[in-house]
C-alpha cells in the first residue's frame, strides 16, 4: 500500500515542503530511501526500524521504498525520521490515511521511540506561516518554544512516537502548545548581569567612542597595548546594544537554529548575537561554507556584533572575505551543490595592538619593534577593509590613579538608554529610506541628510587641508558626527559634533 | 572427499529439518543451488516463502554460528532467492530470511536457535 505524509526541510535558512511517499509491495525484504538522502538521512531506516518495534508494533517485513519528494533536491539529516515512520505506519494500515492529512510531520527518531530535537524548526514554522496555511506542525517537544516563536501556525509538541500515534489514532489526548513568544527587554538585564561598563575604570573616552558606535551602527577599530582593557569594553559593548525587534530576533533565531546552537531554554534570541571566533578561523568558518552551505560567523552575528581581537593576527584571506558582508549585509556562498544567500548584518568590533611587541607609541614602556616590524603588522588589515571602519579608537594604557582609583562612571543601562533614544531618532529620520542606522548612509544620502552648521563646516575643511583628510575619511566623519548630533537629538551637525567625530579617525590622523 | 566441517554442516541441515518441520515449516527445497550461490533450505510458513540459511558450529568460542552470517554471504543468499524467484516465475509472494543457528558440542546435546526474519535487503 501506498502512503504520503508531508514533512519539510531546509536548505540555507529557509525551509522547503517535502512530501514523503512510503511504498510497501511484498517480495524480498529491503527498506530503501531515495530522493537523493544523505547518510545521516539514509540511516533514518534503521532508527525508524527499531523505534516502531520498541513501541510496541510490528515493523514489517516486507519491501519498502520510501521516496523524498522533490527527489531533485538533496537531502540532508535526520529529520525525515518520523515522517518515514508514520508514513510507514498509514501505508501498513495501522494508522488510518486520513488522519495525517493536514499535517507536517519533523523529528529525528532515538532507537527507544524518543522523538529528539533537530536543528531548523523555525524556518519550517515560518515556511507554514508564509504560505498561509492552517496545517498542524508536529514537532519534537524540545523544540516546541521555538516553533511558537512564529505566530498564526498551529503546533504540537511529541515526546515519543507512540504518542504521536495515539494522537493520531484519537485515543490519546495530546495538548497543543500554544502562547507566543516574544522578546522580553526585562530578562536582558539579567544576561548582562555580571558585564557592565561600570565595571571599567577610566577610557572614558572609548566608552563614548562605543557608545556613539552603538548609536549608530557604526564599526569599531580599537588599538591599543596590551592591557589596556579593549577586550573587556568589547565584552561589554553588547549591554548597551539597542533592544532587539521581533522581526530581527526571529530573523537572528533562525540562522542560529540552522546552525544547530539554540537551547531549548532560550527558544527565541533575547539579546544581539556577540561572537568572538579565536584568530585562528578558517574563512569558511567565517563567512559560512561546506558541502550543504551552514552559516558562519558572520551570520551567526546578524543584527548582534562580529569581535575580532587580535585582529592583526587573524589569517589575511579571512579578513579579505569581510569585505562583501560588511558591504551588503549578507553574504553569497556558491557550492557544486547549491548556492545560497545569508544575511550578515553584524556590526565589526575589532582590537588590535599598534605593533606585534604592543608597545608602539606607549607613553611609559618602550616598543622594540623596528619600523618595518610596524609597518608589516599593520598592513595585514588591508586599506579596503579599514575602509569600512567608520571609528579608529586609540586605547591607551590606564594611568596610576586610574588603576588604583574605584570602578565606576555610568552603568550600561544609562549609556543604553541614551542609545535607543538616537536610534529612535534616526528611524524616525529613515521612515522613508531602507536604511536604519547613520552607518548604512550612501553617498547621495549623506549630502541629504547631514546638514552641517558653518562653523562645522569651517572645522571640517581644516581637516582636510592640515591633517590630509581623503574624500572617503571626510565621509566617515560626517557620518559619525551625525550619530553624536543623533545622541544629542539635534537636527543640525554643529562643530563640536564634527570636531568629536574627527578624534575618531586616529589612524588617518596619524598617517598625516 | 568429505572434510569434517562439511560433514558437520550437512548434519545440523538435517537437524534444521526436523527442527522446522515441527514448528509448522513446510520443507519445499533442500540444497538449493544456481551458478549464484546455495540456499539450505526453502520452506512455506503460513503464505509467506522462507529462505533459510542453517550455520552450524562445534563450540562458540570463534563466535556462535549465527554470527558468521556475514554481509557477503547474506548479499549471497538474497541474490540467490531472486533468482529463485525469477526462475520458477513467483511473483507477489511475501518472502522472508530465517537462519537458524546450531551450536553442537562434541560430547553434548546440541541446541538450535531459529532466527526468524533475520535479514532483509540493504542490511
Amino acid at each position: 500500500m501506498l502512503s504520503t505524509v508531508f514533512s519539510s526541510a531546509v536548505v540555507g535558512i529557509d525551509a522547503y515542503p517535502v512530501e514523503v511517499e512510503v511504498d510497501i509491495s511484498s517480495g524480498i525484504p529491503a527498506f530503501n530511501i531515495v530522493g537523493l538522502p544523505d547518510t545521516a538521512c539514509r540511516e533514518s531506516a534503521d532508527r525508524v526500524r527499531s523505534a516502531i518495534k520498541n513501541s510496541g508494533l510490528s515493523f514489517p517485513s516486507k519491501k519498502i521504498t520510501v521516496n523524498l519528494a522533490p527527489a531533485d533536491i538533496k537531502k540532508e539529516g535526520s529529520g525525515f525520521d518520523l515522517a518515514i515512520a508514520i508514513g510507514l505506519l498509514v501505508a501498513n494500515e495501522s494508522i488510518p490515511a486520513e488522519q495525517v492529512k493536514g499535517k507536517v510531520f519533523c523529528g529525528e527518531l532515538s532507537l527507544d521511540g524518543r522523538v529528539r530535537g533537530i536543528p531548523g524548526v523555525l524556518p519550517r514554522a515560518a515556511l507554514l506561516a508564509e504560505e498561509g496555511s492552517d496545517e498542524v506542525l508536529i514537532v519534537p517537544a524540545v523544540n516546541a518554544k521555538e516553533a511558537l516563536c512564529v505566530k498564526g501556525i498551529h503546533v504540537y509538541a511529541c515526546k515519543t512516537l507512540s504518542g504521536v500515534i495515539g494522537f493520531l489514532k484519537g485515543d490519546r489526548e495530546v495538548t497543543k502548545t500554544s502562547g507566543s513568544v516574544v522578546v522580553s527587554p526585562e530578562k536582558k538585564e539579567s544576561q548582562f548581569e555580571h558585564l557592565d561598563f561600570s565595571d571599567i575604570k577610566g577610557q572614558h573616552h572609548a566608552k563614548r567612542a562605543l557608545e556613539v558606535a552603538a548609536a549608530g551602527g557604526h564599526n569599531v577599530i580599537m588599538i591599543g597595548p596590551p592591557g589596556a582593557g579593549k577586550t573587556m569594553l568589547a565584552k561589554r559593548f553588547p549591554s548597551i546594544l539597542s533592544d532587539f525587534s521581533q522581526e530581527e530576533a526571529i530573523e537572528t533565531t533562525k540562522i542560529h537554529s540552522v546552525a544547530g546552537l539554540l537551547t531549548q531554554k532560550a527558544a527565541l534570541l533575547e539579546y544581539r548575537p556577540f561572537r568572538d571566533p579565536h584568530h585562528t578561523i578558517s574563512n569558511v568558518a567565517m563567512i559560512g561554507g561546506g558541502k550543504y552551505p551552514k552559516p558562519g560567523e558572520v551570520s551567526l552575528a546578524h543584527h548582534g556584533v562580529l569581535f575580532l581581537d587580535e585582529l592583526a593576527e587573524f589569517n589575511r584571506n579571512v579578513l579579505e572575505v569581510l569585505r562583501q558582508p560588511l558591504e551588503e549585509g549578507r553574504v553569497t556562498i556558491s557550492r557544486a551543490a547549491s548556492t545560497l544567500t545569508f544575511p550578515a548584518r553584524f556590526m565589526l568590533v575589532a582590537a588590535t595592538n599598534p605593533c606585534p611587541c604592543g608597545y608602539f607609541s606607549d607613553p611609559k614602556k618602550e616598543c622594540n619593534c623596528t619600523p618595518i616590524q610596524v609597518k608589516k603588522y599593520m598592513s595585514k588589515i588591508s586599506g579596503p577593509l579599514l575602509d569600512r571602519i567608520d571609528i579608529q579608537l586609540e586605547v591607551p594604557c590606564l594611568k596610576v590613579n586610574e588603576i588604583t582609583g574605584k570602578s565606576g562612571g555610568e552603568t550600561s543601562d544609562m549609556i543604553r538608554a541614551r542609545v535607543e533614544k538616537a536610534r529612535l531618532f534616526q528611524r524616525a529620520r529613515y521612515c522613508h529610506e531602507k536604511i536604519a542606522s547613520n552607518a548604512e548612509l550612501e553617498a547621495h544620502q549623506v549630502e541629504k541628510y547631514c546638514r552641517v552648521s558653518p562653523e562645522a563646516e569651517k572645522l571640517l575643511k581644516m581637516a582636510i587641508q592640515t591633517l590630509g583628510f581623503s574624500a572617503r575619511a571626510y565621509h566617515k566623519s560626517l557620518k559619525v558626527a551625525r550619530t553624536i548630533a543623533d545622541l544629542e537629538e539635534s537636527e543640525l551637525i554643529n562643530a563640536e559634533h564634527v570636531s568629536e567625530a574627527i578624534h575618531y579617525r586616529s589612524l588617518d590622523r596619524s598617517v598625516a | 572427499m568429505e572434510t569434517a566441517s562439511q560433514a558437520l554442516g550437512i548434519v545440523g541441515e538435517e537437524l534444521a529439518f526436523h527442527f522446522l518441520s515441527q514448528q509448522g515449516y513446510k520443507i519445499l527445497l533442500k540444497n538449493y543451488e544456481c551458478a549464484l550461490g546455495e540456499i539450505d533450505l526453502i520452506a512455506k510458513e503460513k503464505g509467506v516463502l522462507v529462505f533459510i540459511e542453517v550455520k552450524t558450529r562445534r563450540s562458540d568460542a570463534m563466535g556462535m554460528p549465527a554470527e558468521s552470517v556475514t554481509f557477503h554471504k547474506r548479499r549471497q543468499i538474497i541474490k540467490t532467492a531472486y533468482y529463485y524467484l525469477k526462475r520458477y516465475g513467483i511473483k507477489d509472494v511475501p518472502c522472508r530470511f530465517d537462519v537458524v543457528s546450531i551450536l553442537m558440542p562434541v560430547n553434548g546435546s546440541p541446541s538450535l536457535e531459529l532466527i526468524r526474519d533475520a535479514f532483509g535487503e540493504g542490511d
